[in-house]
């Protein structure tokens, strides 16, 4: 698999300009008086984007396509399913509480890197989870969240 | 000089000194979790100083405080994630020398720099306090603005080799720092319509998932990344050579935390981005900053543990309270029944010279119980990288959802992690994301107000020394990575012509 470096840089000052169109979307309802502020960070960052871009652009043009690394579609695909393994653990956190889904999340995460070991998975999801809840709880005086699905 | 000698016989009483490092080891363990402070620690604790006396009580909440500060390096050094923003430079250099093996000469070395810089902040208390406080007065928004436009020059300095990267970062950063109340008539912006952002971004869910989880995808990324790489722990070592080579960085570290310090809501964040920035200008090897440089960590770790001392003196001196944990030590004092300002050395004598002396004693101590942590939390490394990842990922989540009990946070942190590692692997520096945070709402307070202070006379803010002194300091801050980088070219092209 082939892909050219500034290609991401491209990608990302889109994504930037996209994000940036969302401030100057809100610009209007803000004050007069605290909009100058704003306004001149917003012109900066919109003038540093494109510059950016039409570098990268200029570079995309001239740029070897680069070797990617074999297992790249691999490791991107591991990341993007960790990833997505902690923005579930993010979602349920508060719907099935802090002790379930920590336990869940660090023993799907144990298994998904290859753990294999019976004793660690069983002791690590469980250590884990009480340490960090009597350390959180009982000492730190933190309200960890719970279960609104499960009514607790 | 009866005040100081009677200030050493309380602390050095045995029941004080336990509680000296009683707050020392919970303001460690404060400062290491993230999204944990040592405000917060100083917060938590006041109830339970209810039924001490007023110098063991004094002394648990300035344990905590200098504990806190210097905490949040251990985990910057070892794992790449920092207990708080002031350690953020030194986990950029930190993590480098784990990387490499030497974590335990990187960890001796951040215990020794807060011991320091601490010590120093101790005497600049005890010393120098009144001299000190009559700076304080003298700074206001004018002053505050230019320190953070002087603050934000370090985005120049550490990205100057990917300007155009650095600064977008910076802008945009700067930009989401203005999300939330507007600083004049406190209308909420750019909030999209989301409550939750009526208050603000909150920089440290943002802080905590930039720096923790692309560490953690990374690890993914590492072909051994599920077979359990164990990474060498190295021994504790403190090298004189460092130190001796050092001694300039110490002291100018020590001196930018004590002024920024008793500069009214300027915190050790802030100081130890200055230092380092100071320290890399003026170093003879700059390219080793950002790949693990003991001069970094140095400046960082003395700049930020100096401001400890350094926020208390105009609450001692003046009774005004700079900072969060000033306020909290404000709180404390009137609860045993001290008032702080200009009487309290006379009245409460034996109560403030226990306190100050006890800074002393404290950053001494300091050292000791670091040396214990970090030998403790050195082990960490030893454990496989599924583990370390995993205990992460679920370290950041509860301590970004602990700061104000709300999953927004917790979300806050998992998308700041996200962007976090797609900038790390296109070379956008994160450090600018972290001082635009931080520095953004003073600034715009600070230019807000005076703009309204110096309507129609624009130039009569050079009337004010301070402001002067900060202007200068900012030109040259900015234009110095230019001057040398001419400098640079003209000398190599002066070798090569040779």
């Amino acid at each position: 698999m082939q892909r050219k470096k500034s290609l991401n840089d491209i990608l990302i000052c889109i994504g930037v300009l996209v994000f940036l169109c969302g401030f100057i979307v809100q610009l209007g309802g803000v004050s007069k008086e605290s909009r100058g502020y704003p306004l001149f960070l917003i012109v900066c960052s919109v003038l540093l984007t494109a510059a950016l871009l039409v570098k990268s652009i200029r570079s995309y043009k001239q740029e070897e396509a680069m070797e990617k690394n074999p297992d790249f579609v691999k490791t991107l695909l591991l990341i993007v399913v960790y990833s997505l393994m902690i923005a579930a653990y993010v979602f349920l956190m508060d719907k099935i509480g802090y002790i379930i889904s920590t336990l869940l999340f660090v023993v799907a995460s144990l298994l998904f890197l290859k753990v294999r070991n019976i004793p660690l998975l069983v002791l690590l999801p469980a250590g884990l989870t009480a340490s960090m809840y009597f350390l959180f709880t009982k000492f730190l005086l933190v309200t960890l969240p719970g279960a609104a699905w499960l009514g607790f | 000089m009866e005040n100081i000698i009677i200030g050493f016989s309380h602390v050095l009483q045995p029941y004080n000194l336990l509680v000296c490092a009683a707050g020392l080891f919970v303001g460690v363990l404060f400062g290491a979790l993230p999204g944990f402070s040592a405000t917060m620690g100083v917060a938590v604790f006041i109830p339970f100083t209810y039924v001490m006396e007023p110098e063991a009580a004094l002394l648990l909440l300035a344990g905590i405080y200098c504990g806190g500060v210097y905490g949040g390096s251990i985990p910057g050094v070892l794992i790449g994630i920092p207990g708080t923003p002031a350690s953020v430079p030194t986990a950029m250099e930190g993590r480098p020398l784990t990387k490499r093996g030497e974590s335990g000469r990187a960890l001796a070395m951040v215990t020794f720099s807060s011991c320091m810089g601490g010590v120093v902040s101790a005497f600049a208390l005890l010393v120098g306090a009144p001299l000190l406080a009559l700076v304080a007065m003298k700074v206001g928004a004018p002053e505050q603005m230019m320190i953070a436009i002087f603050g934000l020059s370090v985005v120049c300095t550490l990205s100057f080799d990917n300007l155009l990267k650095g600064l977008l970062v910076g802008f945009v950063s700067l930009l989401i720092a203005t999300v939330g109340q507007d600083p004049i008539l406190g209308f909420p912006r750019f909030t999209a319509g989301f409550y939750q952002l009526t208050g603000g971004v909150d920089t440290v869910p943002i802080l905590i998932g930039l720096f923790s989880l692309p560490e953690v995808l990374k690890m993914l990324e590492t072909p051994e990344a599920g077979k359990g790489d164990v990474s060498r722990v190295s021994k504790m070592v403190l090298r004189l050579k460092d130190i001796t080579s050092n001694i300039s960085n110490f002291v100018r570290s020590a001196v930018i935390g004590v002024g920024i310090g008793i500069i009214p809501a300027a915190g050790p964040d802030i100081a130890s981005f200055f230092a380092y920035n100071e320290a890399r200008k003026s170093s003879k090897h700059p390219e080793e900053f950002g790949n693990g440089s003991m001069a970094g960590i140095i400046a960082s770790e003395t700049a930020n543990n100096a401001v400890t001392g350094g926020s208390l003196i105009p609450l001692l001196t003046l009774g005004i309270p700079g900072s969060a944990p000033a306020a909290l030590f404000l709180g404390a004092m009137i609860i045993h029944g001290m008032r702080p300002g200009p009487l309290l050395f006379t009245q409460n004598a034996a109560e403030v010279y226990t306190l100050l002396v006890g800074f002393i004693i404290i950053n001494i101590m300091m050292f000791f119980v670091g040396w214990i942590y970090c030998k403790a939390s050195g082990k960490i490394l030893l454990l496989p990288k599924p583990v370390l990842a995993t205990t992460i990922v679920v370290l950041a989540t509860v301590g970004a959802f602990s700061i104000n009990q709300n999953m927004w946070d917790v979300l806050m942190m998992y998308v700041a992690g996200i962007v976090g590692y797609i900038m790390v692997k296109n070379d956008y520096p994160l450090s600018p994301v972290a001082l635009a945070l931080l520095l953004g709402k003073i600034l715009e307070q600070g230019l807000s107000q005076t703009i309204t202070l110096y309507s129609g006379k624009p130039l009569a803010v050079l009337g004010r020394p301070l402001f002067v002194i900060f202007l200068l300091f900012t030109i040259f801050s900015y234009a110095y990575p230019f001057i040398k980088n001419a400098r640079d070219k003209k000398k190599a092209a002066g070798k090569e012509g040779g």
